[in-house]
């Protein structure tokens, strides 16, 4: 019967035919590589390594079985391109976007304005610990919607440490960095470009930058106030109570200079500037002229090129801090999902999706919602969301649906379950383990998933009642 | 994980170390003399006349404790009990000058490791003159940032019309020692080690002496500060020589214990011709 419903099931796309056999044999292979990105800890290999084999392995045996279409690229002047077949899967927008992105950010950051920000927002915290708690997350959702998840922990993880230090509150630190932890896959849902399954998802489905602020924006703020109002009772993040206590406070707080990182002020001002603009245009891309056409990954890398003419004479210091096991791990990654394709892969696991889907706009909408935050958990959400993209693509789901937001919605909240389920929350334990603060994968667990498990449940009634 | 000590370090350099005043003040002063047969003796005279510019010596309560009849363990338990602000003495008390030799003399030593108290040295009254209120005082230090007590005590000794001094000093041998071992360690660019560390030893103690200058410029003081590299005692030599420094103050303990830290005792035992706060 599977195999009659298998073969009888059309797609846009014109297919050989597989045979099932084939197919369960690729499936065997995406499941490897999916096991092994989740054990990726205990087998102590890096990402890129891990997808890398798996794009050699998936290539050859597609190669074997005549699975792929070997032969040139014909562009729409009707000229024919030399590409690589195993090449052609790879979603060289995204690839561009995160390097220009991360190379900008990069840049920027050498200039002292995200610090610069960073201690503002600390002094204007006068040394209240309560004030502090929802000054940097607010800061972490932010950051993470504006340059990515990883950097915005990184950025607020480092300045609560020493705050807290300066402020002989060293107490509070696990809450401090649980709560922003946390609160860096929420801030990730803000923007398009705020995480990398936003991108892909969001790339697939055509969503513009402006409809996805639009959308996902009353959401980050509810899901924001309720994880920092529960955190600061849970932790017991209270405010201070005499007025010496807070002049002692606004004493300390004072003694930071946010104008210690600024180098040029030019360049800081330089920076500040562009840093809006790329905001901007990010945002207007869909509208402007030209640049429509080019795209967000031509917006990115220009911008990191223009920030790079300041440092012309050592811009090799940034290609080097450039995370290339992220980008090997994407481009190995889309090798192997484009052989899944080919080997039919992706159309079975639809058949399944569609079971989900065809039990109704509530129950299915939701249980994609929860699976896709169950499955990115354990795992990386990035193969989770170039996978479902694919398959809702193939699928011919409309661009409003509120399918692409149940990936993208699961696949960020499903990160903050547990500490390998997301970059950031990874470095929230890290900068833990750094200062000597006892947090286990359980320990992490028992106290972060109520949060999450909060966060999916407001974002299903979210889902299912207003988009 | 390197962005992230890259983030925590520029964090930790933007909270900066600034001035603030402990509590500290003068108000009961112990003289320790081996020659109290004359009252009152010519150096419990000079003490009084030297410390006169002292904010607080009007309230000051004078205890005057006589070695030469005492043991040394009566006299630190004299002081661990009546615990004064500050003692004063000179060096090679309760020494035959026969015995002496280059140092502080046991009394001296045992008195500046066992007890907490500052004590104020003066240059033995047999081989010094009367003394009157100081106009240069040097507070010096290998390690400026934070030093508080030291600034502040510092400050008190300062009469009006006198000049305050502050002087950090860092190592250049001690420097290179540790830099031949970074220049061992492939990880870290040695070229960039040297002028980053030395720069932010030097800025470090830059901005703590400015912020102590500005707070202490506003009581009305006149402050001058320096900050350079080279070797402690040749500089501090020349300094003492240059500025006709007539009270140098220094730190003797470290945190972690109580007997004379590296630097001062070098320096109490190579300027004994001018008095020395230990503090």
């Amino acid at each position: 019967m599977i195999p009659m419903l298998f073969f009888a099931t059309t797609s846009q796309h014109a297919h050989h035919q597989v045979s099932l056999t084939t197919t369960l044999i690729f499936t065997a292979i995406l499941v490897a590589l999916i096991l092994c990105l989740a054990l990726e800890e205990k087998i102590h290999a890096k990402k890129s390594l891990i997808a890398g084999v798996f794009a050699v392995i998936s290539v050859l045996a597609a190669a074997a079985f005549g699975l792929l279409p070997i032969g040139h690229v014909t562009n729409v002047f009707g000229e024919t391109l030399h590409l690589p077949v195993f090449l052609q899967g790879v979603d060289w927008s995204v690839i561009g976007i995160i390097l220009g992105s991360s190379i900008f950010v990069d840049v920027t950051s050498q200039s002292g304005l995200f610090t610069w920000i960073s201690l503002k927002l600390t002094k204007f915290s006068q040394g209240d610990p309560r004030k502090l708690l929802w000054l940097y997350g607010l800061m972490t959702v932010l950051f993470s919607a504006v340059l990515n998840n990883v950097t915005a922990m990184i950025i607020v993880g480092s300045l609560t440490v020493v705050s807290l230090e300066r402020l002989n509150r060293r107490e509070l630190l696990l809450g401090f960095l649980l709560i922003e932890g946390l609160l860096t896959n929420v801030g990730g849902l803000l923007t398009l470009i705020s995480s990398v399954p936003n991108i892909i998802v969001g790339t697939a489905a055509n969503i513009s930058f402006v409809t996805f602020f639009i959308v996902a924006a009353p959401y980050v703020l509810v899901a924001t106030v309720i994880t920092i109002f529960i955190g600061s009772k849970q932790f017991k993040i209270f405010p201070l109570e005499t007025a010496q206590e807070r002049r002692d406070a606004q004493e300390l707080m004072k003694q930071f200079d946010e104008n210690d990182g600024i180098d040029s002020p030019r360049f800081f001002k330089f920076s500040a500037v562009m840093t809006v603009a790329f905001i901007l245009v990010i945002a207007t891309t869909s509208i402007l002229p030209w640049v429509k056409d080019l795209g967000m990954s031509f917006v990115a890398l220009a911008f990191a090129v223009i920030m790079l003419i300041r440092y012309k004479s050592e811009v090799d210091r940034f290609y080097k801090a450039v995370d290339w096991d992220l980008l090997g791990f994407f481009a190995a990654l889309f090798v192997v999902i484009n052989v899944m394709e080919h080997a039919r892969v992706l159309h079975l696991i639809g058949l399944g999706l569609q079971a989900i889907i065809g039990l109704g706009q509530t129950t299915g909408s939701a249980l994609m919602l929860v699976s896709a935050a169950g499955f990115s958990s354990v795992t990386d959400n990035i193969p989770l969301a170039a996978m479902l993209s694919k398959i809702l693509v193939s699928l011919g789901t409309s661009q409003d649906s509120s399918l692409w937001w149940t990936v993208i919605f699961g696949a960020n909240l499903g990160g903050n379950i547990t500490p390998i389920g997301s970059a950031s929350t990874l470095v929230a334990v890290t900068i833990m383990h750094k200062h000597k603060l006892k947090m286990s994968f359980a320990g992490f667990v028992k106290v972060a998933a109520p949060y999450a498990l909060l966060q999916i449940a407001v974002a299903t009634v979210y889902v299912l009642v207003f988009l | 994980m390197p962005k992230l000590d890259q983030f925590e370090s520029v964090f930790r350099a933007a909270a900066k170390q600034v001035y603030t005043e402990p509590e500290c003040d003068i108000l009961r002063v112990c003289i320790v003399v081996d020659d109290a047969d004359v009252d009152p003796s010519p150096f419990t005279v000079s003490v009084k006349t030297y410390l006169a510019g002292l904010p607080t010596f009007d309230q000051i309560r004078w205890d005057i404790f006589d070695a030469a009849d005492s043991s040394l363990s009566a006299l630190l338990l004299f002081i661990q009990d009546e615990k004064p602000d500050m003692v004063c003495t000179y060096r090679q008390l309760c020494a035959r000058q026969q015995d002496w030799v280059p140092g502080l003399g046991d009394y001296v030593e045992m008195l500046t490791q066992v007890t907490e108290v500052p004590v104020l040295l003066f240059p033995n009254p047999q081989t010094a003159g009367y003394r009157t209120q100081p106009k240069t005082i040097m507070a010096v230090t290998d390690h400026m940032s934070g030093e508080h007590r030291l600034v502040t005590f510092a400050a008190k000794m300062t009469p009006e019309k006198a000049r305050l001094l502050l002087a950090h000093v860092e190592d250049d041998a001690i420097f290179e020692k540790y830099l031949v071992i970074i220049g061992k360690i492939a990880d870290i660019d040695t070229e960039t080690a040297r002028r980053t560390i030395r720069e932010r030893l030097m800025k470090e103690a830059r901005e703590y002496m400015s912020s102590c200058a500005e707070a202490l410029r506003r009581a009305g003081l006149e402050i001058e500060t320096r900050a350079m590299w080279g070797h402690h005692v040749s500089v501090y030599q020349e300094l003492v020589r240059r500025d006709e420094i007539d009270l140098l103050v220094m730190n003797t303990k470290d945190d972690d214990q109580l007997a004379m830290h590296g630097l001062a005792y070098p320096l109490a035992v190579e300027f004994t011709q001018i008095p020395v706060l230990l503090l």
